[in-house]
């Protein structure tokens, strides 16, 4: 059963609707909900993409955070935190923009410029930016805890 | 045998280049970094540049897949990958970092432990310490052309063993094949690993060229055994082993040689040698020993080493001891065999075979109190040889010793009452002038001694001191007919500055001297301040008799005493510094106003560096004179009564390393005496580079019983990383070049003949 | 001229006994040098139990003896050299004051290679006595360190 018709709660100090544009704003202490899923910030945009429901959630804070409890979608649970946070309904597909970090069921901890996740499948990309900085700043970087090598044996 | 002074380990070759990557630092934390990477459950992708380290390891390549959980990791693209003790780079590869199992294709690897290095066309890991390399190098040499190179089929190094077995092996000197061999087993440590030590390439004018490859089992912690198979061209393949246990309270060691055929002597031969040390309890101790030789010439022929040439007769005996505070009871079996040809002796203890002691009982008694100590020495032996008198001889030797020691002097006397008792056998076949009269001889000595001296000692202010020990000794000991005892065990001691206060000047119990004389000493020693090392030393001594000394041996030759007293004996050391040292002893004769003995050695230079070992000995009349002639193998030796052979030889040892990749060795022994060669010696050690050593050695020494010298060829290549082909040449060198004084734990010095 | 007599004792002012400790696996008894130096500390009763608050432990005796000339006439071997190594350690209430120290002995004689019976029999004597002189250079090398000790302890605690 797909993830699509799942109903989006939003919470914040204060919104703005645009009826015309189809974009509402929503800022100070932002928490979008959908499922198991939850989006933390400080400002969230959405815009309607079709009449079918279909949205683009843009949500900013420093940083905005993301919390996915195990549900009836995907059995994973996700945290991480990012400079912005972009979630498409359609696909359900999650992308951290700016100092991204997720950590997977297992330990992994993945830090990287860009991390994109379908958050049905578990499918993750992450990108660096190119030019590897001093540091391998502009790189991905994913640590594995020790524990996690013995019991993540799904 | 060990390397001569700069050890040359021989299994690290040269240095490898430090590898680019660097192992994580705890091993259990493990990451990831690419330019992407996609993950999918279990698997990461990564992409562009990636790094992994992981289970201690670190992997870089472009392209890395990873499964998280079964840690099986894929790489390709060019991958470098490092890990304890081994680093590669290889176009593509797989492995398990848990396991460290995996295969790597088109590798080129460096052993950081040992220096290798080479390319293969697979290396498969076989676990934490073993890799299989296929279709691959082998050398620890750097640069391009290797001077050295080992291709096979298939090499397996094996860390735990610390064992490399190459199967299919060629061994490539400049690209050069020299050797080939189907399977070679060599050290990449220095632990002791059951496998072949280094074969040894040699020749002498005895066995003509000569190949040995000895074989090392390590059976247990506490016994292995070698197994020497050795070809001689002109003599044929000989087997030679050895065995070696330790337990708690037991060590032994047992050696075999055996040569089916000795094409040159016509016949087997064959060495038997067995050694056991132990304690059956706490104060019951054992001692056996077990030598024999198929033939007399065998030493001459098979050994180059000369303590075993220069050996005469190989003891067998079986000694029991029994110890209590202050007592010790001694039961002994003793026998010997004697190697010498045909030797016309002049009887008695001028036979070439010593007498057995079948069995020889010994008690010694010395109260462990203070200032009176009771003492008794009790001794029963049985003599016996063939065609010679024999005998049964009782000697107790009751004692009172009274001692006051304040430190800074001493006094101490000794009261004794010797009563001896000889059965004497077979008397008409008694020889060495004496001729004994009736078949039992008693014999009662009573004896006394008084020993004063004192102990000074001064500092000077940098806190060196100097010690002065003067000592006088008198000595009383009465006189008795003892010409027609024949003599089993007596013989002239070599004075030195302690003999000078002996109660007897001849060795054994036959001959007992008369004294009644007084003993002059003073010795002194210089100490350094904060190593205590002895800096210089000085003695001098002699003995004044008040009347004529009447105990004599027959046919003595130079025994350091006269009529009025012994020679003067003065010896000295000097050894200013860690690099060099003199040492000398002079012995000089006052009635015959001559020198009996001289001693004179120098030592110069350092372990590492430059050493000359200068020595000089004289011995006036140490032995009888005797003329030998003969061929090789039936030598005859002929005893001359009356005249004596002087020893009068001169030492030279030098080391000169010419650059840091060539070290000169020479030694010459030369005799004064006659004019001679003993042993010359010439060796070359060159070092071109980090990854072999080559070593050659031309020695000339006196080998057989007619004194003809033989000549020996060794050569000896050092393959580092692949262990020592050819004997040591060490094996007639002394090990270590420094002087014993000057290095605590050798006893060797360069300007002497080599240990066995 | 600067000589002065000895000290009767070669142990630290405040130590009365002094132990000597000897132990080997393979051999039973007490080699020369452990005889000799427990009845030098007796003479003087000095001679402490194990427990005593200064041990000497003669940890080992070792003994060789090499070919260094051979007769140009016959190549027997003509004189042999001894050399014998003490290693010990010496400590004073578990404090040690010198440790692995090492004295040697080398004595050179001359021997017709046949007569067997009488070397051994030489060969067993001159080892006695250089074991017997290593004992009283042990002594003086524990007195020389124990003056030093005292010595720089006395200057530390000035009256």
């Amino acid at each position: 059963q797909s993830n699509s018709n799942l109903p989006i709660q939003i919470e914040s100090n204060s919104a703005d609707f645009a009826q015309k544009t189809g974009v509402s704003t929503y800022t100070g202490n932002v928490h979008l909900t959908r499922g198991g899923l939850t989006l933390t910030g400080a400002r969230l945009v959405i815009t309607r993409i079709n009449d079918r429901g279909n949205v683009k959630a843009v949500l900013t804070g420093n940083p905005a955070h993301i919390d996915k409890q195990p549900d009836s979608t995907s059995p994973e649970r996700i945290t991480g935190h990012a400079d912005q946070l972009e979630y498409t309904n359609a696909n359900a597909t999650l992308t951290l923009r700016g100092d991204a970090v997720l950590n997977r069921a297992g330990g992994d901890t993945i830090n990287s410029p860009v991390i994109t996740r379908n958050l049905d499948t578990g499918q993750t990309q992450a990108q660096g930016s190119g030019g590897a900085g001093a540091n391998n700043d502009g790189r991905v970087r994913i640590t594995i805890q020790p524990d996690s090598a013995g019991e993540a044996g799904s | 045998a060990d390397m001569t002074a700069e050890d040359i380990s021989t299994y690290r070759g040269c240095p490898v280049a430090p590898p680019p990557l660097v192992l994580p630092e705890n091993g259990d934390t493990s990451s990831l970094i690419a330019d992407s990477a996609e993950l999918a459950d279990q698997v990461a992708t990564a992409r562009g540049d990636v790094h992994l380290e992981r289970d201690g390891q670190t992997l870089e390549a472009p392209f890395v897949r990873y499964n998280r959980a079964t840690t099986q990791t894929e790489a390709r693209g060019g991958l470098k990958y490092l890990r304890d003790g081994l680093y590669l780079t290889a176009d593509k590869g797989n492995v398990n970092t848990r396991s460290r199992s995996g295969t790597f294709s088109n590798v080129d690897y460096s052993v950081l432990t040992n220096g290798a290095r080479g390319q293969a066309g697979q290396v498969d890991s076989l676990g934490d310490n073993r890799y299989r390399l296929n279709t691959a190098n082998y050398s620890t040499c750097p640069g391009p052309t290797k001077a050295w190179l080992l291709s096979a089929k298939r090499i397996d190094l094996d860390r735990e063993s610390g064992r490399g077995v190459a199967r299919d092996a060629t061994l490539k000197i400049y690209d050069v094949p020299v050797f080939y061999t189907p399977y070679l087993n060599f050290p990449i440590d220095d632990q002791r690993h059951t496998g072949f030590l280094a074969p040894v390439i040699g020749g002498s004018g005895n066995s003509g060229f000569e190949l040995a490859t000895p074989y090392y089992i390590n059976i247990a912690d506490n016994y292995d055994a070698t197994i020497v198979p050795r070809v001689m061209s002109k003599r044929g393949l000989q087997l030679g082993g050895q065995f070696r246990y330790l337990f708690e309270h037991h060590v032994g060691e047992f050696d075999g040689q055996v040569l089916p055929y000795d094409a040159e002597y016509g016949a087997e031969r064959d060495l038997i040698h067995y050694e056991h040390l132990g304690q059956l309890s706490e104060n019951v101790g054992i001692a056996a020993m077990y030598s024999r030789v198929s033939d007399d010439d065998y030493f001459d022929d098979l050994s180059n080493n000369l303590a075993n040439t220069s050996t005469s007769n190989l003891e067998r005996s079986i000694a029991l001891q029994a110890v209590q505070p202050g007592m010790r009871f001694t039961l002994l079996a003793q026998d010997f065999q004697t190697l010498n040809d045909d030797f016309n002796g002049l009887g008695g203890r001028f036979e070439d075979n010593p007498y057995r002691r079948v069995p020889e009982a010994r008690f010694e008694l010395l109260t462990p109190t203070a200032p009176f100590q009771l003492g008794f020495d009790g001794e029963f032996v049985n003599f016996r040889r063939d065609d010679s008198v024999n005998a049964y001889r009782t000697d107790a030797r009751p004692n009172i010793q009274w001692t006051h020691d304040e430190g800074g002097w001493f006094l101490n006397s000794e009261a004794a009452y010797r009563i001896t008792h000889y059965d004497l056998r077979d008397l008409n076949d008694a020889r060495g002038f004496v001729t004994p009269t009736q078949d039992t001889v008693n014999r009662t000595i009573p004896s006394f001694k008084a020993d004063a001296g004192l102990r000074l000692s001064r500092s000077f202010n940098n806190g060196w001191i100097q010690t002065l020990e003067p000592r006088m000794q008198y000595l009383l000991v009465g006189y008795e007919d003892q010409s027609n005892i024949p003599i089993f065990d007596s013989g002239s001691a070599t004075l030195n500055y302690d003999q000078l206060y002996a109660n007897n000047r001849y060795t054994g119990l036959d001959r007992v001297s008369d004294a009644n004389q007084i003993t002059l000493g003073v010795s002194s020693r210089i100490v350094s301040p904060n190593t205590g090392r002895t800096v210089g030393e000085a003695a001098l001594g002699r003995v004044t008799s008040f009347r004529d000394l009447r105990v004599g041996l027959p046919n003595a030759g130079t025994t350091g005493y006269g009529d009025d007293g012994s020679d003067y004996v003065a010896s000295g050391m000097f050894s200013p510094t860690e690099t060099f040292l003199a040492r000398g002893v002079v012995q000089y004769n006052p009635e015959d106003s001559e020198i009996d003995r001289a001693l004179a050695g120098t030592t110069l230079g350092r372990r590492e560096g430059y050493q000359l070992d200068l020595g000089y000995r004289y011995y006036r009349d140490y032995r009888p004179a005797r003329d030998v002639f003969g061929s090789d193998d039936d030598t005859t030796t002929n005893l001359i009564p009356g005249q004596f052979e002087t020893l009068s030889q001169v030492a030279v040892g030098a080391r000169a390393p010419i650059t840091d990749r060539v070290n000169l060795i020479g030694r010459w022994n030369y005799s004064l005496e006659g004019g001679s060669n003993v042993e010359s010696l010439a060796g070359i050690e060159y070092r071109p580079s980090c990854c072999y050593a080559v070593r050659a050695a031309w020695r000339r020494f006196v080998a057989d019983d007619n004194g003809n010298q033989d000549t020996a060829v060794m050569v000896q290549f050092v393959l580092r990383g692949l262990g020592q082909f050819g004997n040591s040449v060490t094996s007639f060198v002394d090990s270590n070049v420094f002087s014993p004084t000057m290095q605590n734990d050798s006893y060797n010095s360069f300007d002497t003949i080599s240990a066995p | 001229c600067g000589f002065h007599l000895q000290g009767r004792s070669v142990l630290p002012d405040n130590v009365e006994q002094m132990a000597v400790l000897y132990d080997n696996d393979y051999t039973v008894g007490d080699p020369e040098v452990v005889r000799v130096l427990k009845q030098r500390l007796r003479q003087r009763d000095q001679l402490g139990r194990a427990t005593a608050p200064a041990v000497l432990r003669i940890v080992r005796v070792a003994q060789n003896q090499r070919t260094i000339a051979v007769s140009p006439v016959d190549g027997d071997a003509a004189v042999y050299q001894l050399s014998v190594q003490v290693t010990y350690n010496y400590t004073v209430n578990g404090e040690a004051r010198l440790a692995g120290e090492r004295v040697v002995a080398v004595r050179d004689y001359s021997v017709e290679a046949s007569q067997r019976l009488s070397i051994d029999d030489q060969r067993r004597h001159t080892l006695e006595q250089m074991q017997n002189d290593l004992a009283d250079q042990i002594l003086a090398r524990i007195s020389q360190a124990n003056q030093a000790i005292d010595a720089s302890s006395t200057a530390e605690t000035p009256e």
